[in-house]
């Protein structure tokens, strides 16, 4: 799905460049859900940048679906980040002069998507993720968790292959986050390959994959012992794109 | 993504900061309002002397008797050769520029009508005179050839002496006016012609046949020449044939007036639209002069919403990240900004011409000033504004396209 060969990046400062990351080499398959953890100043938000099309590499290639994505410019990248990648970010990123609604919808309308289509797909997402009584609420209306659940549905509201996301429980209670990397779970069932930055080890544990970065480089490939007694969560009910979620209020 | 969606997203970022969307706004307000009215104003003048120029008659040319000078001093007038009929006559019949030319006596009586007296101008003349002025009637008729010749007492009166001696235009038909001791019929009365451009009432005069004035009016008063004229009025066959005209009068009448080759002219042509043309022309520059001046505060008020729109993209580069990072391209963004500008400008514009429209009115109501406001104007200075706001909203918005959307995700 995601492919990095040798995959470099450095920032340029007034004494050289500084590398961020060096030669990555890295393959993430569709469905997986990977945890990437270091410490500060490993190179994890460089990656993260990378793999999201959000910046472009100094040396090596990056193959998004099989397509060198290591040369195009900004609104090519852009172009993708709209239909197949989703973001969810530590402080969960919402317009707060749009709706929860608007907030979703926004992916959709720079993908070109048309709003008979979009409304569909809003009020499935939100719904997906308990929030489909609360579409027209402001962010500001909205706690912490419900942002984030805002945020996740509009991550998959594109359908994406790939869903990024940066410490998407570091703002968040154990509890709240619990139920957050549920949804994360349950988006991962579908198959929607998940990338998560992260401190926490339990989150880590929670991924099939655990990549541990030091120094721009991959020290460790593999995965952490689980530390959360609750099993994953029960496979979907409803239909269509969404059919994978529901949003149980009692799991909170 | 659609232009209505963008106009959505805009305006919904202007409205979530009302206030400073509004004080963005003065500066396109006041710029607009003050250039709307100054136009306004501007145009307002020019009209009326369009207006002036256009109730003198197109392409007159006045010709007055002028004392001879030698060695640049003035003569007495005694010394002057006067105008005569001839003249006229010669002028109209021999220069193939001029189509109409008549000869005026004018002089200033009494008039009286029933127990009401009136001081003014009587002209007698030819009816040519109504063609070169171009001076319809608005009742009655005028002189035929035959009362010309007879020296009918008849008499033509302007709109003013209509109203001040019998109350109407229309109760003056048929009525007697009496000038000294002889009695005359008002058998017309001359369309409004307003104030002339050097100020006086071009209504307030009565009219008669030349020769009607000299029987009844002069007598033997002219004892020196009886057919001296005051003035000849003549009217040249288009715009493009008033200076060969002016020219081939001059010819003309200095052979009649036999003088020779280094003598000066006993005699003046003038073109009294000429200097009001010039009038016409010094009201348009300073027009322009005080439009151009007001159009500095439109150009504050575009370097003010280039700043605030500057201010607004550091404010919300987060915002601007978050989009790219959601899959805005660059024109997205750009347009989003650009649109916001303009909005900002056009709202204003709309407000200024609004009050502009206010400031117009009062400006007519108060100083009693001409103004004049076209649709044209209003359009233009909507378009200006929105121009204002693509002028001063592209660099803001382009910064704002090409923002790092890591860079901006980063921003606190």
């Amino acid at each position: 799905m995601i492919e990095a060969k040798g995959l470099t990046k450095d920032y340029i400062s007034g004494s050289g460049p500084v590398p961020a990351l060096r030669e990555v080499d890295l393959r993430i398959g569709p469905g997986e859900f990977v945890a990437i953890m270091g410490p500060s100043g490993s190179g994890k938000s460089t990656l993260m940048n990378l793999l999201g099309l959000l910046d472009t590499p100094s040396g090596g290639q990056l193959l998004f679906e099989g397509r060198d994505v290591s040369k195009l410019d900004a609104d090519h990248r852009a172009e993708i980040r709209s239909k197949r990648i989703g973001f969810v970010f530590q402080s969960y990123n919402l317009l707060p002069r749009l709706t929860a609604y608007e907030n979703v919808e926004l992916p959709m309308i720079y993908a070109g998507i048309d709003r008979i289509s979009r409304e569909k797909r809003v009020s499935e997402a939100l719904s997906a993720v308990g929030l489909g009584h609360r579409m027209g609420h402001w962010p500001a209306q909205l706690s912490g968790g419900e942002q984030q659940r805002v945020a996740i549905a509009r991550s998959m509201v594109s359908d994406p292959a790939l869903v990024l996301a940066d410490e998407p429980t570091g703002a968040l209670d154990s509890v709240t986050g619990d139920a957050i990397m549920q949804l994360f779970d349950r988006l991962n069932a579908k198959g929607v390959s998940i990338v998560l930055v992260t401190h926490d080890r339990g989150i880590g544990a929670q991924a099939g994959r655990v990549l541990r970065l030091a120094d721009g480089r991959i020290t460790g490939d593999g995965t952490l012992p689980a530390t959360r007694a609750e099993p994953r969560e029960a496979p979907p009910k409803n239909a269509g794109f969404f059919k994978h979620w529901t949003w149980d209020e009692k799991k909170r | 993504m659609t232009f209505s969606e963008t106009f959505k997203i805009a305006i919904r970022s202007l409205m979530a900061n009302k206030l400073r969307s509004a004080l963005t706004m003065l500066g396109i307000i006041i710029g607009v309002a003050s250039v709307v009215t100054m136009i306004a104003v501007g145009a307002g003048a020019s009209n009326q002397i369009q207006d002036q120029i256009r109730s003198l008659g197109a392409n007159v040319l006045m010709i007055n008797p002028e004392a001879a000078r030698r060695d640049g001093v003035h003569r007495q007038g005694a010394s002057q050769r006067a105008l005569i009929d001839a003249d006229a006559r010669a002028i109209e019949a021999q220069l193939a520029t001029v189509s109409h030319s008549v000869s005026s006596v004018r002089r200033s009586y009494q008039l009286i009508a029933g127990n009401r007296n009136w001081w003014t101008s009587v002209n007698g003349t030819q009816t040519g005179y109504f063609a070169i002025r171009e001076w319809p009637l608005e009742a009655g008729r005028s002189f035929s050839a035959q009362e010309q010749q007879a020296g009918e007492k008849i008499i033509l009166i302007g709109q003013t002496v209509a109203k001040q001696l019998f109350g109407s235009p229309a109760a003056a038909l048929d009525r007697t006016i009496r000038i000294l001791n002889s009695n005359f019929t008002v058998i017309g009365v001359l369309a409004a012609k307003g104030p002339s451009g050097f100020g006086s009432d071009q209504d307030d005069v009565v009219f008669m046949p030349l020769q009607t004035l000299r029987q009844r009016l002069l007598g033997g008063a002219n004892q020196v020449n009886r057919d001296a004229v005051d003035y000849l009025l003549a009217k040249a066959v288009s715009e493009d044939a008033i200076a060969p005209a002016r020219h081939e009068i001059t010819a003309l009448l200095r052979a009649r007036h036999g003088l020779r080759p280094g003598m000066e002219d006993d005699f003046s042509v003038t073109v009294p639209a000429a200097s009001m043309e010039a009038q016409n022309a010094s009201a348009r520059v300073f027009a322009w002069l005080l439009a151009s001046i007001a159009s500095v505060s439109l150009v504050v008020g575009g370097i003010s919403i280039m700043n605030i729109m500057l201010v607004s993209v550091s404010e919300r580069r987060r915002e601007i990240g978050l989009r790219m990072a959601l899959g805005a391209r660059k024109r997205h963004v750009l347009r989003q900004f650009l649109i916001e500008a303009v909005l900002l400008c056009l709202f204003g514009g709309v407000i200024g011409l609004l009050i502009g429209l206010g400031a117009t009115v009062l400006v007519a109501h108060f100083a009693q000033w001409p103004v004049y406001l076209s649709p044209g104007t209003m359009a233009l200075s909507l378009l200006v504004s929105a121009g204002v706001g693509v002028f001063f909203g592209y660099y803001p918005a382009r910064r704002a396209a090409s923002e790092d959307p890591i860079q901006c995700l980063r921003t606190e």
